[in-house]
């Protein structure tokens, strides 16, 4: 755990050198003890406010993601489960349709996820049903409908610059990030950071059936809809600071239960830290290899798919 | 008068419309095995689901050392009564200490971490239900019969006074059932109560101090293992002939079934 975070932290230093112009480390020192040059001072502080955004929506997505694995006791879950980032997708599209600034994006994006989950909890509802099944199902049913939506956005979208945008913005991407950008959303996602991490032994608990969470002492629905609540404020910021990035919910939880084990005691703590790790890469390599920024989901898709085969492959080689 | 842990009155049970269980008055005492005996589909996993507090919605009353079980929180519940659910089938795959540690979950805050005490309990049940061995293995690698014995003691960890069992030996061969018959003797010498159900009247002669048999939907009858537990019960209670034989070297009766 302590050499993970020590990579990170590296990673963090080496990330600030790299991009479009290459800069030194005796420069990046300088800049964190206030001494840099003026120019330096501008190109790192840039960077510095899109690390930050980097690192936190890393681990605040992958703990995302590992909290619906456990709450829902199944390993497919991503935290697009209850069609978080679909809908804060349909939210983005309509504000760029409109042709609304960044702020008025990100907001409807973030209003627009967390509506749709409330949709998905509607039906939920309405079908009378605790069964933890019928709410992946009920999230299915809105993601189909919003993804909908979203086409019929695209359809009447001006294919110039305006289906790009919206496009661009399915794919993630942390080039808009800004100051204001982070301070208004940041602290959604460091909350739910920290909340999760506090509660990462209760959802040790949670993975288990809801009759025997009861007979434990513990409320199922109230203690598992307080995870939800919060991995759906993570995601939610998450997508609407910087698009829909895909993969890392899903692959980082299964990397560090295989690396950790399976008590969430550390492999919460694990997943966070390895989220930001692979996000920071990814993000690093998106800005620093050519002229223009490439879409963060083309990378972490190339980066998470091998790295999700060889977690499969050692999963069946132990027999699970 | 004997001091009852658990005690029912009027108890009934409805699925919609179906009633399931109706006016069960049972009552156990610190340390007694009440076996619960009846054909398949009668109700026997509905009445254990009442008396831990999974199924709330029961006509009736339960009270739980003299307190109305409906009046006590889950929290509080579950310091006093834990369930054994009929569960080889458990998809964990926590280690067997990290499993037996969520049973100490409710004595601590959603924020909370276990502690040392958390930890020594968790060893001792450990050492309880001898499974020193597999302190850290994953319950996926376990044997039913062990995973069996996890769930026991997951119970157990939460220090519970009297013990639900739904069919803890169903799923076992004749040595896991010993293993864990023998358990259940060890418990009640220890001063808890049991109400466990089960297929075979053999073990309720072996642990049993009553037995409650749910004959219909409409009859539920409690007493004595010796008064109970005869063969014109038993057939009457299954619906076929069932014939029992002293064996002397194991000292009591072994109830066998007629195949007319």
């Amino acid at each position: 755990m302590s050499i993970a975070l020590l990579t990170l932290l590296a990673l963090i230093v080496v990330s600030m050198m790299m991009g479009r112009y290459d800069l030194s480390l005796s420069e990046v020192s300088k800049y964190f003890i206030g001494q840099a040059n003026s120019s330096s001072k501008l190109i790192l502080e840039l960077r510095f406010i899109r690390i930050i955004a980097v690192v936190l929506v890393g681990a605040g997505l992958s703990m995302a993601g590992a909290t619906f694995q456990s709450v829902f006791s199944n390993g497919l879950a991503s935290p697009n489960l209850l069609g978080v980032s679909t809908g804060s997708s349909v939210g983005a599209a309509i504000a760029i349709l409109n042709g609304k600034s960044i702020y008025w994006i990100e907001i409807s994006a973030f209003v627009t996820g967390i509506l749709t989950v409330f949709l998905t909890l509607l039906i939920n509802k309405i079908l009378r049903s605790n069964s933890s099944i019928t709410l992946i199902l009920s999230g299915i049913i809105m993601s189909g409908l919003m993804q909908s939506v979203l086409g019929s956005v695209k359809y009447i979208a001006d294919p110039e610059n305006q289906l790009q945008s919206i496009v661009y913005w399915e794919l993630g991407s942390f080039m808009k990030v800004d100051l204001q950008a982070l301070i208004s959303v940041g602290p959604i996602l460091i909350v739910g950071i920290i909340f999760l991490l506090l509660t990462r032994w209760r959802l040790n608990t949670l993975s288990l059936d809801a009759y025997t969470i009861k007979t434990i002492g513990i409320n199922p629905t109230l203690n598992r809809n307080l995870m939800i609540l919060f991995a759906t404020l993570l995601t939610a910021a998450s997508v609407c600071l910087c698009g829909v990035v895909g993969w890392i919910g899903l692959v980082i939880p299964h990397v560090s239960r295989a690396l950790v084990g399976e008590d969430n005691r550390y492999a919460l703590p694990m997943t966070a830290i390895s989220g930001a790790i692979l996000l920071l890469i990814a993000d690093t390599i998106a800005r620093s290899i050519s002229v223009n920024d490439i879409p963060l989901s083309i990378i972490t898709g190339f980066i998470g798919v091998p790295i999700f085969i060889v977690i499969l492959i050692r999963r069946r080689n132990v027999g699970i | 008068m004997l001091e009852f842990r658990i005690t029912t009155k009027n108890l009934s049970f409805a699925y919609k419309t179906k009633q399931i269980i109706n006016n069960v008055d049972l009552n156990v005492a610190a340390g007694q095995v009440l076996v619960i005996l009846g054909p398949n589909g009668i109700g026997k996993s509905t009445l254990l689901n009442c008396l831990s507090g999974v199924l709330n919605k029961y006509q009736g009353d339960i009270l739980v050392n003299e307190q109305s079980l409906k009046q006590l929180s889950i929290k509080d519940l579950s310091h006093q009564v834990a369930l054994v659910s009929q569960g080889v089938n458990i998809k964990s795959s926590l280690t067997l200490f990290d499993y037996l540690l969520l049973g100490r979950s409710s004595f601590h805050s959603i924020f909370d971490q276990p502690d040392n005490h958390d930890e020594a309990i968790v060893k001792q049940i450990i050492k309880q239900i001898g499974l020193e061995n597999y302190t850290n293995i994953s319950l996926q690698s376990m044997s039913g019969g062990q995973r069996q014995l996890a769930i026991i003691g997951r119970a157990l960890v939460q220090e519970p006074q009297i013990l639900i069992m739904d069919e803890p030996t169903s799923a076992l061969d004749y040595r896991n059932q010993t293993v864990v018959l023998k358990l259940i003797k060890m418990l009640s010498e220890q001063g808890i109560s049991i109400v466990m159900s089960t297929h075979d009247p053999n073990q309720a002669q072996i642990v049993g101090d009553l037995v409650g048999l749910l004959i219909d939907n409409q009859t539920y009858k409690q007493g004595p293992v010796n008064k109970i537990l005869t063969d014109k019960y038993l057939s009457k209670l299954y619906g076929i002939p069932i014939i029992s034989t002293y064996n002397e070297s194991l000292d009591r009766k072994i109830f066998g079934i007629g195949m007319d």
